[in-house]
């Protein structure tokens, strides 16, 4: 009898198709016990934790929108300030490239009087800077391709361990201080398959799911 | 079990799309860093601006480090600002450095050029653009406090950029020569039309009080840059 590669491809696809993504919260951050409702800023730091043992890591990009997305579904107890409205306002004279986006930066431009007396003028409680990677390994299968007279092709399944990391500093406006710390990671199964030429894949969401975390912890901690 | 990201990914990609653009000629401009705010260092006080008062002027610093000058008794902190741009044919670079010492600012060195590399066809790494002295022969072939500006040309060349310098212990202004070659070791797709592109930069800082020798600097770095292709 013979057996199509589809007939045993397609099950397993449906199989891999039912994997989800798990996420794990890292550390205990401090709680910030001021009960009410907060304004906070949130800003991508692309290089807080820069270490040279490290250069090639890649830094996810738009993870405060992703945060600021989950933060907005998680809680009415935030009003979220556009950043752009922040950095305008808080450094007016410096262009994009330049406006501190690290929290040790951020920390000593606030001790500057002018730089106070702008952002005390939106009100902002809590800036959160939020950095993170993701990376993926090799699991398990692999995709062979051949060529021949008649043609080529490709074909196979291989599966990738995924996981997105994300770390999120708060600090407080008013001491300047850094208020806590949050860490959370998500690991998924992502999978790419390949029949003949047409490739068929599945990516783990797990930088938004990462994101739903941080904000429920977000949540947890800005009591 | 093999570790990669998303680099890894790029590099496993790179060869077709890089190949596809260079054969249809299109030019690649790279970007990396932010321009220095220059006009703002006007506004800082020596030994009474503080470090958010830089911050405010200048801006974030891309990196930081230390230094220690000689007569001085305690190290200097370094804040680190760049800007680099080119487009295959030329390259504009910014370069500021500000000492700070118990937390006030306490000096600067900034360069600027803008460097022709006379580069007609396509980059292909590896390849060298621009040029860099014969550096090891500065210590014999120049005399401090001697040498004149024409005596550094006739040895060096004529630099490719200029700048100035206020350094401790005597904050005593200085005019910079700047001499650079780059190295192009590796370029990785990451997209249609982006790249990383992996390169090798040396540079050279020939410093002049009253347009004589007065001492020199010279490094050498390796990193990535993103490019964009633009038809």
């Amino acid at each position: 009898m013979r057996i199509h590669p589809t007939s045993v491809l397609i099950p397993l696809l449906a199989g891999l198709a039912a994997c989800g993504s798990t996420t794990a919260v890292s550390g205990t951050p401090d709680l910030i016990d001021v009960p009410g409702h907060h304004r906070l800023v949130v800003m991508d730091s692309p290089n807080w934790d820069f270490r040279w043992e490290e250069r090639d890591t890649f830094h996810d990009t738009g993870l405060a929108d992703c945060l600021l997305d989950a933060l907005d579904r998680k809680s009415s107890r935030f009003t979220l300030i556009p950043t752009r409205t922040f950095t305008r306002t808080a450094f007016p004279d410096l262009p994009d490239e330049l406006v501190p986006t690290t929290p040790e930066y951020v920390r000593i431009a606030l001790t500057n009087t002018g730089v106070q007396d702008r952002v005390q003028s939106l009100n902002v409680d809590y800036l959160i800077y939020v950095l993170g990677s993701t990376e993926m390994e090799h699991d398990w299968g692999g995709i062979m391709c051949g060529v021949g007279y008649g043609g080529g092709g490709c074909l196979g399944v291989a599966g990738l361990d995924k996981s997105s990391n994300i770390s999120a500093v708060v600090v407080d406006v008013d001491s300047t201080q850094e208020m806590t710390n949050v860490n959370v990671t998500s690991s998924g199964d992502s999978w790419i398959a390949v029949l003949a030429v047409i490739p068929v894949w599945h990516d783990a969401p797990t930088k938004d799911a990462a994101c739903r975390a941080l904000a429920e912890k977000l949540d947890e901690t800005l009591q | 079990m093999k570790h990669f990201n998303r680099r890894n990914l790029g590099n496993c990609l790179r060869t077709i799309p890089l190949a596809c653009l260079l054969a249809l000629g299109g030019c690649m401009t790279i970007k990396f860093g932010a321009m220095p705010m220059i006009d703002n260092i006007d506004t800082l006080t020596i030994g009474e601006s503080t470090r958010a008062d830089v911050v405010v002027a200048l801006g974030q610093p891309r990196g930081n480090g230390m230094t220690r000058f000689s007569q001085e008794p305690d190290p200097r902190e370094v804040w680190f600002y760049e800007y680099m741009e080119s487009d295959g044919q030329e390259a504009k670079l910014d370069m500021l450095i500000v000492f700070m010492v118990e937390d006030r600012y306490d000096g600067h060195l900034w360069f600027s050029s803008l460097q022709d590399f006379e580069h007609t066809g396509l980059l292909s790494p590896p390849e060298s653009l621009g040029y860099f002295p014969p550096v090891s022969e500065l210590e014999t072939g120049l005399t401090r406090g001697h040498s004149s500006e024409e005596d550094i040309l006739a040895m060096l060349g004529a630099p490719t950029g200029t700048g100035s310098a206020i350094l401790p212990p005597d904050h005593r202004m200085q005019s910079v020569m700047y001499y650079e070659d780059v190295q192009i070791d590796d370029m990785i797709s990451t997209g249609a039309s982006e790249f990383y592109v992996q390169m090798q930069q040396r540079i050279l800082l020939v410093f002049l009080e009253d347009n004589t020798f007065n001492g020199f600097m010279w490094y050498a770095n390796a990193g990535v840059a993103e490019a964009a292709s633009t038809s």
